[in-house]
């Protein structure tokens, strides 16, 4: 077997040695484990990047068998289309924020580099338990991982200063709450078809579909993978648990900790019970009702508030339903809009959070309203700033418009306009709040505490290198994801779509 | 301490919820299968491959270690990963909070003369019990193909032999305490040596953990998957040890016992 | 009248155990949110996973088979009882193992911030995270 068969598993198997060393090499010297774990993640982008295009040029999906097991008896890799963009995503986002936290980590070593090794080993567990959880096959190791991304994120989420403890707490017990919900449904899947294998589950559905234990079985999944996306009314954690958590760790657990899950709920709902028609329709209704409370819920949340975080957190609850209503609409269009909101949506908010953390980092700014002409100062987080928040109200040409043009074109083909009315109501009441942040940025005046420590640096670069590559990256990929979007679409997504949704 | 107000609303609720729960639950037990039929699909599907071929397979008389090291070996990675994970966690967690200061070895005497605790049966008890527990945990990682036990209970009785070690102040020959980095870096290592046993197969022609391909001498195949087995084990122990020594640590070295 | 007791009871030995766990698991979510202390909210999830891995166990009980370890030569495959369950309950013990020793160290943390780990009490502090 050579090296390019073993791609699927390169991609974890890179960070878990990176973190499992971390503390042993950060005993000799912080700065070369520091290194040793952002090359390990690049690695995992590159490997990410080939299995990717192995996958589009051979058109079919790389099964990779652990332990030489045949399926059903062994767990699975699969990676098809839609997973290997899932995959790539999460490995650009977590290398791109493990280099985003160095500066804060050099500033905050003191003494005890153990933390510091700590703090790197769970955010590097955490891009393992993510990328693991995209490509697995198998339903109980989909569990094994998503604990291991719930753990990093009650670690990384205390580490912030203030509430953050309180708020890793609630996450921990409500989350808690969603991986045993999961658990069981899982459990309600083997009672009915005796295999836990993905594929396998597919293959014994139709016979089993009319028994009640498989609407057991859905009931508790949507609710486990309510929590972990935070769909409204499950969403008590988020606000709490997004903006109190630690500045540099922040982009990757409201980036893609929330969307990985969303994932795994469309493997679950489209590839495995695709089959069980009158039940799944009344299960994505109430999904869609779900979704809409949570898109104006969100909305209407984030007008009320000027810290920054806040603003950001209860917008993430409003974009998340739009996942939720793209999942409900149920044709191609809508579920290609789904996916292709979780991609851009990543790099979205991903962005807005690295500005966030680099305006803690230079200024420690958290209100909106202590932003006054800070673009003089801070031109690339600006411009960051500019084009994420344009993106998410959905202007062209940016990555935000087309997915919610895929959404509207679902819902219009299924005549289901209210979710239109809800789409556009949304994005109306995100112009708002953005625009007005938008506004405090270009045309406040000048905070005089900020003025002052302006004056005082002489360095020529605003920010660290390490900071403002992150920030460039997000954007550029907004605007790359918004112009070839139809090439994304059309070749990478569409031909798994097609074999996943055969109705 | 609530008032009664409350605590009448929450007998109420609590009831309620156990009657809605238990219709729900006789509704939901109709379609469960019966406890003990020999052909439900959970004991015929995959469960019979696995009881009739451990053996042949994997050389393993206990299917369970059979299917939790071999079969399902990844799953168990990535679990022996979460503990390590935890560990870090508390560490990182607790490292804001100030230690305790330690005691010099007069202030350790003059505060455990007038207590029981401590007393000469308890340090000779402990010399005695110490090595028999850890003798019983390597025979327990041994043993775990061909009867009960197996990894994780290994490491939990190693760290159960520490844990007597620090709560009996034996201070007279006093046992080093363990720091926190060296039990961490050890935990890291027996995690890492699991993810090696895994990698080794890749370089000779396998997937990865394919035991099939370790390169050791052995008669038949199914010697390979016991020596690979044993690896996982091995490494497991290790890490459950260092983790569990690793939590303890963090606590201890933090809290003030007022006795 | 024994007609009932008899199917009552025949209910109680095929399937009364489900009953019974998703009670436990019921109890253990009610308590997660109406205990104020956090300390007994941490042992209500305890609780509440335990109850998951009895549910997963009893899938894997068979009518006089013997437990999964081959002692001596090998009987039928209906002889031991389904290995499955117990692997896959024996990563959820440890997965809670390790949640518990996390959100034990958070309360350290918590009650080292706020003096205090009474839901209420810390409300009244400010501390409720909105």
């Amino acid at each position: 077997m050579s090296l390019m068969d073993h791609m699927p598993i390169l991609v974890i198997l890179f960070p878990l040695t990176a973190t499992l060393l971390c503390p042993l090499l950060s005993h000799f010297s912080m700065n070369i484990a520091k290194r040793i774990v952002i090359t390990a993640l690049f690695i995992s982008v590159i490997c990410s990047v080939v299995q990717l295009a192995q996958v589009v040029v051979s058109g079919q999906a790389i099964h990779y068998e652990l332990g030489g097991w045949k399926v059903p008896y062994g767990i699975e890799f699969v990676t098809d289309g839609l997973n290997g963009t899932v995959t790539l995503l999460v490995a650009v986002i977590s290398w791109t924020t493990a280099l985003f936290s160095s500066p804060f980590e050099k500033r905050e070593r003191g003494s005890n580099t153990l933390r510091s090794a700590g703090y790197y080993s769970m955010l590097s567990f955490l891009a393992v338990g993510l990328l693991g959880m995209s490509q697995t096959g198998d339903a109980f190791n989909l569990y094994v991982f998503m604990e291991i991304t719930a753990i990093s994120g009650y670690g990384l989420i205390a580490c912030g200063e203030g509430k953050g403890p309180i708020a890793a707490f609630r996450y921990l017990l409500t989350g808690t709450i969603g991986a045993s919900l999961y658990l069981l449904g899982v459990g309600f899947l083997y009672a009915a078809t005796g295999t836990l294998n993905m594929s396998d589950l597919a293959k014994y559905m139709p016979e089993v579909s009319d028994s009640p234990l498989i609407i057991f079985s859905i009931g508790c999944l949507i609710i486990g993978f309510g929590i972990k996306m935070a769909l409204f009314p499950l969403h008590g954690w988020q606000p709490a648990a997004h903006s109190y958590a630690h500045p540099a760790a922040d982009p990757m657990i409201a980036g893609i900790m929330i969307k990985v899950p969303a994932y795994a709920m469309l493997r679950f709902f489209f590839c495995i019970f695709k089959s069980t028609s009158p039940v799944m329709e009344t299960f994505l209704d109430v999904l869609g009702i779900m979704a809409v409370m949570g898109v104006l819920f969100g909305s209407l949340k984030a007008l009320r508030y000027d810290t920054y975080n806040k603003i950001l957190a209860y917008s993430s609850i409003g974009q998340v339903g739009y996942i939720a209503m793209g999942f409900a609409i149920g044709n191609m269009y809508g579920l290609l809009g789904a996916v292709l909101h979780i991609i851009s949506h990543a790099f979205m908010k991903a962005g807005l959070f690295y500005t966030s953390g680099a305006l803690k980092f230079r200024y420690d700014i958290h209100e909106t309203t202590q932003l006054g002409q800070i673009y003089r100062q801070m031109p690339a987080t600006s411009l960051t700033m500019t084009v994420c928040a344009l993106s998410m109200i959905g202007l062209p040409p940016f990555a935000g418009f087309f997915s919610k043009w895929y959404l509207a074109l679902g819902a219009i083909e299924n005549g289901q306009y209210g979710f239109v009315a809800v789409l556009i109501a949304s994005s109306l009441l995100s112009a708002i709040y953005f625009f007005r942040v938008l506004e405090k940025l270009y045309m406040d005046k000048k905070d005089e505490k900020i003025a002052e420590n302006a004056g005082r640096s002489n360095k020529k670069l605003e920010l660290p290198w390490q900071i403002i590559v992150p920030m460039l990256v997000a954007v550029a990929a907004v605007i790359l994801i918004g112009l070839f979007n139809s090439y994304i679409v059309g070749e990478v997504l569409k031909p798994t779509m097609t074999e996943v949704i055969l109705s | 301490m609530e008032n009664k107000k409350v605590m009448k609303k929450k007998t109420i609720g609590l009831i309620l919820v156990i009657i809605i729960v238990a219709i729900g639950a006789l509704r939901v037990g109709k379609e469960l299968p019966t406890i003990g039929d020999l052909n439900t699909p959970a004991n015929t599907n995959i469960s019979r491959y696995y009881i009739s071929n451990a053996e042949n397979d994997t050389h393993a008389q206990n299917i369970v270690t059979a299917v939790l090291a071999d079969y399902r070996g990844f799953d168990t990675l990535f679990e022996t990963c979460v503990l390590f994970l935890s560990g870090i966690a508390a560490m990182v967690i607790l490292s804001d909070k100030k230690k305790i200061p330690e005691k010099s070895r007069e202030e350790l005497l003059a505060y455990h003369k007038d207590s029981n605790f401590g007393s000469k049966l308890m340090d000779g008890a402990f010399r005695i019990v110490v090595p028999i527990i850890l003798i019983y945990a390597v025979y327990v990682l041994f043993h775990g193909e061909v009867s009960l036990g197996g990894g994780f209970q290994a490491g939990a009785l190693i760290a159960c032999a520490y844990l007597l070690n620090r709560i009996i102040p034996n201070f007279e020959n006093a046992f080093r305490k363990v720091k926190v980095e060296i039990s961490l870096i050890a935990a890291g290592i027996g995690a890492f040596f699991f993810v090696l046993t895994g990698f080794i197969p890749m370089l000779y022609g396998g997937r990865f953990m394919e035991f099939d391909h370790l390169p050791f001498h052995a008669d038949t195949l199914s010697d390979l998957h016991a020596d690979g087995i044993l690896m996982v084990e091995i490494g497991v122990t290790v890490c459950v040890a260092g983790v569990i020594i690793t939590i303890l640590e963090v606590v201890l070295e933090r809290t003030d016992f007022d006795d | 009248m024994t007609e009932i007791l008899k199917s009552v009871e025949y209910f109680l030995a095929d399937r009364g155990i489900y009953m019974l766990t998703l009670v436990l698991l019921a109890i253990g979510i009610y308590g997660m949110i109406a205990c104020s202390n956090y300390m007994k909210k941490l042992m209500c999830m305890n609780i509440m996973q335990v109850s998951i891995i009895f549910f997963f166990l009893t899938f894997g009980q068979k009518e006089g088979a013997t437990i999964p370890v081959l002692l001596n030569d090998f009987l039928s495959a209906d002889a031991y009882i389904n290995p499955v369950p117990h692997a896959l309950m024996l990563t959820a013990i440890v997965v809670s193992l390790g949640i518990t020793g996390v959100g034990l160290a958070l309360l350290m943390r918590i009650k080292d911030i706020y003096g205090t780990i009474e839901e209420s009490e810390i409300t009244g502090k400010g501390g409720n995270g909105k």
